[in-house]
């Protein structure tokens, strides 16, 4: 025991710590002390019971009562069988030894001899009692994928292979150069596989109806262990991989830690069934020659989500070299909890779903040949079926385009003149294709395709450039970056070309990739180093999608690769964003080196939820009042009752004022009141 | 959880009436026992235990007693077995430490809990009324069980900052507590 301390020490320690921080010998000091303290009684039960409470009211568990009474019932059935079980037998044996009896003095003399047969069955192999396992390229033979040991004759499967005509037409429109096919028609499985029943030529095709209600193994109260779980999953060739045997609840379930190769086959319409809890960084790679789909959990954080990333690799590594972000669930897995997930490989996409919910779509041209398993999670199940596609969902847009999407087309804006003067003027002045100087060494420049780029020699301030965009109805602006570096970025501006926000692209340090995250003030940086346990990992590449949606008071970014499928690319929307912005702008960080980027399309599109709540033609009567900066309730509501027109209704017009008001007014608690008003009135009818 | 005939229900077999007592109880059983245990994982699984020895032994439950109790004592009972089971000693001493405070508790005749429901009313509005940092902090810590380290790196601030604001918080919430449970329970004080 290092110091002892006194009472009055002890009871300031217990204030001061949490019950993780207490050191082992301050514990059990507290719990010398304990009884002829009544200071420290006290003052540690007052603490517990502070801690209790807190758990109470923020902590997070969810107790499945019919998961218990399923259990409760399994529990009991076997004892209930074993009684039963018993009563037969004592029966049975009463009958027997009263026959015996009657026989034996029936046949006094005669005696029978019989032996019981013997057991021919060879001793069960035990599967390998280390936890750390050899890995697939020491256990391959011959493209025979089942473990050794297993000796029934194989049988050829047809693996799956990608159909051009099934290529969605909408993705990929600048996509890699086609991978490599699968140089494999067919391989050969054995019949005593694990996944044999499940992928084998006659296997019958699973409805969607059937696999999305189909419970997790877990709930029907089976275990998955290690000697199956071994089965499916080896050790990657160079890689280590530490399974474990793990018991739930009296459910055996196996920890993997590492980095795993699936050992099954990628057959036509295989679907990919995982059941997994307890994980860290997990992460799934799915390969067709170099170009594959990585997809990521980020759980450290709540909402729990998983982002899909395109990914690149050097041949035969099973990790990926290069990441770019493609699609996120939204919390799909935070909500839809605790089901198993599924991957399928579908007309030139790979989707990961939970029953028949898409959680994100990666266009991936090629089915995988190599599937991969990183990081640590707890396998509750893991299986392999042939499964019905699911059904295609086209990808929600509004419809009403207010602004063109050619960049060249829209009127530029800088702030900066090449005299030095700070003073909003307009670039190119409406011609089709032209370049401007706006300081020494910068430059704006409108291209032949359509595209705008702002490039800097060398600058000691922040050159931006802005697309003017009047207006202030609500809308989402959707752009893609052609081209771009570290330092610079998107300006988000209202239109006043007043900049409320920028996304800088910046190198994360540790991969060398481009990622896109929110500027922070003064931020000057060009490089970061980007914890992907704590944050999202939004890794950005030329041609990067990018959806900014402005709410009231926050911007949600949405990224693409296709224009097609959007993932967040931040766990959060960005928050005290007092003034709407209506129009995105380039800009480039203080340079000592040429710097550029581009934008290959723009275009903004009408949101209507909020506008659709008061009728249009009510919404033209609303005169444009000027209002003060902070104005309250009161003000606000003697002019709506004083200005409503006779014809119109009390409630449509306040809400026709509402609307009005939220959409020319900056964000103040007036419009939180008339949000929330107007957010009960659209539900109520 | 009062409603006798609920838990009549419960006892009968009514799966609807067993749901409904866990959804009423489940945050209150999680709370005691991630108190008294390192790993929330643990405190899960615990929890889920509670409720099922409950549903197996609820044939031997009293109508007359209240639910809540009982089911703390399954989760004390839960917690020495747990405690047996555990390898690091740092947590076996603090899950022993907590079962001596409840031993203390119980022969000083103190309710396990408190006056519980006062302060699970009030407690989101203490937390409410923290500083942004400060909730923040509590809400990492006990919502998404982060140690002091990660809410550090999460809230750009050093360990030794999260411990101070945390000390701090808690202070606060226990003052904030004391002083709304004292006026719920006196509202009004009588006139002089």
């Amino acid at each position: 025991m290092a110091t002892r301390l006194t009472d009055a020490e002890l009871v300031e320690l217990v204030q001061q710590k949490t019950p993780e921080e207490l050191s082992l010998d301050e514990i059990e000091q507290l719990r010398t002390r304990l009884h002829d303290s009544p200071d420290l009684q006290r003052t540690l039960i007052e603490q517990l019971h502070l801690e209790a409470y807190l758990n109470t009211a923020l902590g997070e568990t969810r107790v499945s009562a019919s998961e218990i009474v399923r259990r409760a019932n399994a529990a009991t059935q076997p004892k209930r069988t074993w009684q039963r079980w018993l009563l037969w037998t004592g029966l049975a044996s009463l009958v027997v030894g009263i026959g015996f009896v009657i026989w034996q003095n029936d046949n006094a003399n005669q005696q029978l001899v019989q032996n019981d047969p013997p057991d021919d069955n060879p001793p069960i192999a035990d599967g390998s009692d280390s936890n750390s396992l050899p890995t697939e390229s020491e256990n391959a033979t011959n493209g025979d994928n089942t473990p050794t040991g297993l000796e029934s004759e194989p049988i050829e499967v047809m693996l799956a292979d990608s159909d051009p005509n099934q290529n969605p037409s909408t993705a990929v429109a600048n996509a890699n150069p086609k991978p490599a096919g699968n140089e494999v028609a067919t391989i050969k499985i054995n019949e005593s596989a694990p996944w044999f029943d499940g992928l084998n030529p006659n296997a019958v095709v699973e409805t969607l109806e059937d696999t999305s209600t189909t419970p997790p193994l877990w709930v029907l109260g089976e275990s998955f262990d290690k000697k199956e779980a071994v089965q499916w999953w080896k050790a990657a060739a160079g890689h280590g991989l530490h399974v474990e045997d793990r018991e739930v609840h009296r459910i055996r379930n196996t920890k993997l830690e590492g980095l795993a190769k699936l050992q099954a086959p990628w057959v036509d319409g295989a679907v990919l069934r995982v059941g997994m809890f307890d994980f860290n960084q997990p992460r799934f790679h799915f390969w067709n020659g170099t170009d594959g789909v990585s997809i990521r959990g980020y759980f450290n954080f709540n909402p729990q989500s998983w982002l899909a990333y395109q990914a690149t690799r050097e041949t035969g590594n099973p990790q990926p070299k290069t990441l770019v972000l493609h699609d996120c669930d939204d919390g799909i897995h935070n909500r839809s909890e605790f089901g198993p997930i599924e991957f399928r490989w579908q007309a030139g996409e790979l989707i990961m779903s939970r029953g028949n919910i898409r959680m994100v779509t990666v266009p991936m041209a090629q089915p995988p040949t190599e599937v991969y398993f990183e990081g640590k999670a707890h396998f509750s199940e893991c299986t392999m079926y042939r499964g019905q596609p699911l059904p295609n969902e086209p990808p929600p847009q509004n419809p009403r385009l207010v602004e063109a999407t050619r960049p060249a087309d829209w009127t530029w804006l800088s702030d900066q003149a090449p005299d030095g003067r700070n003073t909003l003027h307009e670039l190119g002045q409406g011609r089709p294709q032209w370049a401007e100087t706006i300081a020494e060494g910068v430059s704006v420049e409108a291209h032949a395709d359509g595209t705008v780029s702002l490039a800097v020699e060398k600058s000691d301030k922040l050159q931006t450039a802005t697309a003017f965009a009047p207006g202030r109805q609500f809308r989402e602006i959707i752009c893609r970056l052609e081209h771009i570096e570290p330092g610079t970025g998107l300006t988000l501006a209202t239109d006043e070309n007043v900049v409320v926000q920028r996304l800088a692209i910046v190198r994360d340090r540790k991969t060398g990739q481009l990622v896109l995250l929110p500027h922070q003030t003064y931020q000057k940086e060009v490089e970061t180093d980007l914890d992907p346990n704590s944050r999202f990992s939004p890794y950005v590449a030329d041609g990067q999608w990018l959806r900014i949606v402005p709410g009231f008071n926050s911007i949600a970014v949405y990224t693409s690769r296709d224009g097609v499928h959007w993932g967040r690319t931040n766990r959060h929307p960005i928050r005290s964003i007092a003034q709407r912005p209506t129009t995105v702008g380039l800009f480039v960080y203080p340079t000592e080196e040429p710097k550029q980027i581009r934008i290959g399309h723009l275009e903004v599109r009408a949101l209507d939820a909020i506008s659709s709540l008061a009728s249009a033609e009510v919404l033209r009567r609303v005169p444009d009042w000027e209002w003060s900066e902070s104005p309250d309730d009161s003000q606000w509501h003697q002019r709506v009752l004083a200005s409503r027109p006779v014809d119109v209704a009390h409630d449509d017009w306040q809400r026709a004022c509402a609307v009005q008001f939220l959409r020319q007014h900056d964000w103040c608690a007036l419009s939180a009141n008339l949000l929330r008003s107007l957010i009960d009135a659209g539900l109520t009818g | 959880m009062s409603d006798p005939s609920l838990i009549e229900r419960a006892i009968q077999g009514d799966t609807a009436a067993f749901e409904a007592i866990v959804e009423a109880h489940q945050q209150a059983i999680y709370g005691y026992l991630r108190a008294r245990l390192f790993q929330a994982s643990d405190a899960e699984d615990l929890t889920q235990e509670v409720f099922l020895r409950f549903y197996l032994a609820r044939a031997r439950f009293d109508t007359e007693n209240l639910v809540r109790p009982w089911l703390l004592g399954i989760a004390r009972n839960l917690l020495k077995e747990h405690a047996r089971k555990i390898k690091k000693r740092k947590e076996i001493a603090w899950t022993e430490l907590c079962l001596e405070l409840d031993d203390l508790m119980r022969g000083a005749g103190e309710s396990k809990e408190g006056p519980y429901e006062d302060v699970i009313r009030h407690l989101p509005e203490c937390i409410e009324s923290l500083g942004p940092s400060a909730r923040e902090a509590v809400q990492l810590r006990y919502r998404s069980n982060l140690r002091l380290a990660a809410i550090g790196r999460k809230l750009h601030r050093s360990e030794g900052a999260i411990k101070l604001l945390m000390y701090r918080a808690r202070q606060a919430l226990k003052h904030c507590l004391d002083r709304r449970v004292v006026q719920s329970q006196y509202p009004e004080s009588p006139p002089s």
